[in-house]
């Protein structure tokens, strides 16, 4: 009975420390930075559950935007069906800077494993109100469906958008 | 008598053929080998070591001059200047058509001491902005630290391969204050003029603060919409043509609408430490973004004025006081290092403005700004050391 009790308690710490969410100070913290870049590796050290904080931190409207917009990009290390899904929500339904940086996440974190969804965003995304959603999603275009980027190029009106889309 | 002609004929035109093939084929060579020295397309008189006429920058004591080069043993290019007893600062820039890599290789004072060299005392090896070749524009500020000073005599310095160089120098009596010239630009439809003034009021306080006066010029709106968004590479073609819009008599500070492409995530980002002055080019100013400064639809006006601040101190030659890791630190040797080993409480291997608070994390150079919660606590970065002080009031930009 009582090594059963201490197994118990054994297996209960365990499981806290696998599926234990970090706190969502220890998230922003990651986040912060005049120059920002994403370091990979201390997200991962964070843990799996990471992305759950980071969709709270994207969804969040009363944060200011450039940690917004880096939960959103650091959603690209955790590729999950549940990132994918918002991170397309939010490609298709936010303001243009979020949209914008919303499919350029799950660009980065979804085209190996699913091509095919990517793609269909970005199809989507090459008929964006904004520009530069247009410019993002036509950049890709070109690295993956040359045909298509083409015929992106005789429809775009704007010529400086044919000009960025190119670079 | 027709195969007579031609065969008195033939000799002659063979010689002219060969005259002019061997003078296409010298001349090639000559281009090729200029260009392998990186003086393609310089004349004689430009190799000859003359100085350009000098153009002064308005309401400055700073004139701004080409210095032509000459090309050394060593394959590098060389060249000199005088800095005259009254000299406060100057600024020495390379350029390189085409963005490729340049550098410079040495800059030496007039007692023959080599500043960039790692065996001098003091030095900026490493530090000098361009160290580790930069695209298409290098450059060397003096003094970039209380530690250097504009020696008067002639300074030499040699260089990889350029395009030319300029100097901006700076003469007149030593500077106890400074005035420095600000011309704010805006990008983009989102925001307007009168969105941005309480942020360049909070920067234009934080100078004051710390002795140095600005002079904001009226907003300037760029409409164009591809400068909406725009790349932080400097090269950029879209960004460069942006840039290059700066005025060569301020500080350039472009509130862009957004960044493109891979520069998302930032908040700001300056040319260069420094960047440059006094000439249109596409370095002569830095990019904040308005959109990463929203919380909800209004601009956070104190972040973004330590953001305009922190761009500007950079494009003025300030590093950041202390670096992301807490184990690299900038070069003055009065401003407060927050240590890695002593100072991460949280152990994440990044100092925060709060753990670092009493250790640079109030420093306007800080690497990032403070946390949500502290800003709505009231904390601010707003502090400039004297020797920060030092290098903005001795700035080639400033009066």
């Amino acid at each position: 009975m009582k090594y059963l009790f201490i197994i118990c308690i054994l297996f209960w710490n365990l499981t806290g420390i696998t599926v234990a969410a970090p706190d969502k100070a220890q998230v922003m913290e990651l986040l912060e930075g005049r120059h920002w870049k994403l370091d990979v590796e201390s997200f991962q050290l964070l843990g799996d559950d990471t992305d759950k904080v980071l969709i709270e931190i994207g969804g969040d409207t009363s944060l200011i935007n450039y940690l917004r917009f880096r939960a959103l990009y650091a959603l690209s290390l955790f590729p999950t069906e549940n990132t994918a899904s918002f991170l397309e929500l939010y490609a298709e339904k936010s303001f243009a800077p979020l949209a914008r940086r919303g499919f350029e996440a799950l660009k980065n974190g979804f085209y190996k494993t699913q091509p095919q969804r990517v793609k269909r965003l970005a199809a989507r995304l090459l008929k964006h109100p904004n520009a530069q959603v247009r410019i993002s999603a036509a950049r890709f275009m070109r690295s993956v469906d040359a045909p298509r980027f083409k015929r992106f190029l005789k429809s775009e009106s704007d010529s400086w958008v044919r000009k960025e889309a190119q670079k | 008598m027709f195969n007579q002609k031609r065969n008195l004929k033939y000799p002659s035109l063979f010689l002219i053929c060969f005259f002019i093939s061997t003078a296409l084929f010298l001349n090639s060579c000559g281009r090729f080998i200029l260009k392998d020295e990186g003086v393609e397309n310089k004349s004689i008189e430009e190799l000859s070591g003359v100085s350009s006429a000098k153009t002064n920058i308005d309401g400055l004591n700073t004139a701004i001059s080409e210095i032509t080069q000459t090309v050394g043993s060593d394959r590098l290019l060389a060249g000199s200047f005088v800095v005259p007893a009254d000299g406060i600062s100057f600024l020495l820039s390379i350029f390189l058509g085409s963005n490729y890599n340049i550098k410079f290789y040495s800059l030496t004072d007039p007692d023959g001491t080599d500043i960039l060299s790692a065996s001098s005392t003091p030095n900026l090896y490493n530090e000098a902005s361009g160290r580790l070749g930069n695209s298409g524009y290098a450059n060397v500020l003096v003094p970039q630290s209380p530690s250097f000073n504009a020696k008067a005599g002639t300074w030499t310095f040699k260089a990889y391969t350029n395009d030319r160089v300029n100097l901006a120098l700076r003469t007149g009596s030593t500077p106890s204050a400074a005035t420095i010239t600000i011309q704010p630009y805006i990008t983009g439809t989102t925001w307007s003029a009168g969105d941005i003034s309480a942020a360049l009021s909070v920067m234009s306080s934080i100078y004051s603060a710390n002795g140095i006066t600005l002079t904001i010029n009226d907003t300037i709106t760029i409409s164009d919409t591809q400068y909406a968004a725009v790349s932080g590479t400097f090269t950029d073609s879209t960004t460069s043509a942006l840039v290059t819009q700066g005025s060569t008599a301020a500080v350039n500070l472009f509130f862009i609408e957004d960044y493109s492409g891979s520069w998302s995530n930032i908040l700001g980002n300056a040319a260069g430490i420094p960047g440059s002055m006094g000439i249109a080019n596409s370095w002569n100013g830095v990019l904040i973004s308005l959109t990463a400064h929203v919380s909800g639809s209004t601009l956070d006006a104190q972040l973004l004025g330590e953001t305009a601040a922190h761009e500007m101190g950079h494009q003025l030659g300030l590093f950041h006081t202390t670096e992301s890791g807490g184990t690299v630190f900038d070069i003055l040797t009065d401003t407060a290092e927050c240590l890695n080993s002593t100072k991460d409480f949280d152990r994440n291997g990044k100092m925060s403005a709060e753990e670092c608070e009493g250790y640079g994390g109030e420093n306007v150079m800080f690497w990032t700004p403070c946390n949500p919660a502290s800003r709505s606590a009231g904390k601010k970065q707003e502090t400039l050391s004297s020797h920060q002080q030092h290098v903005l009031k001795y700035s080639p930009i400033a009066k």
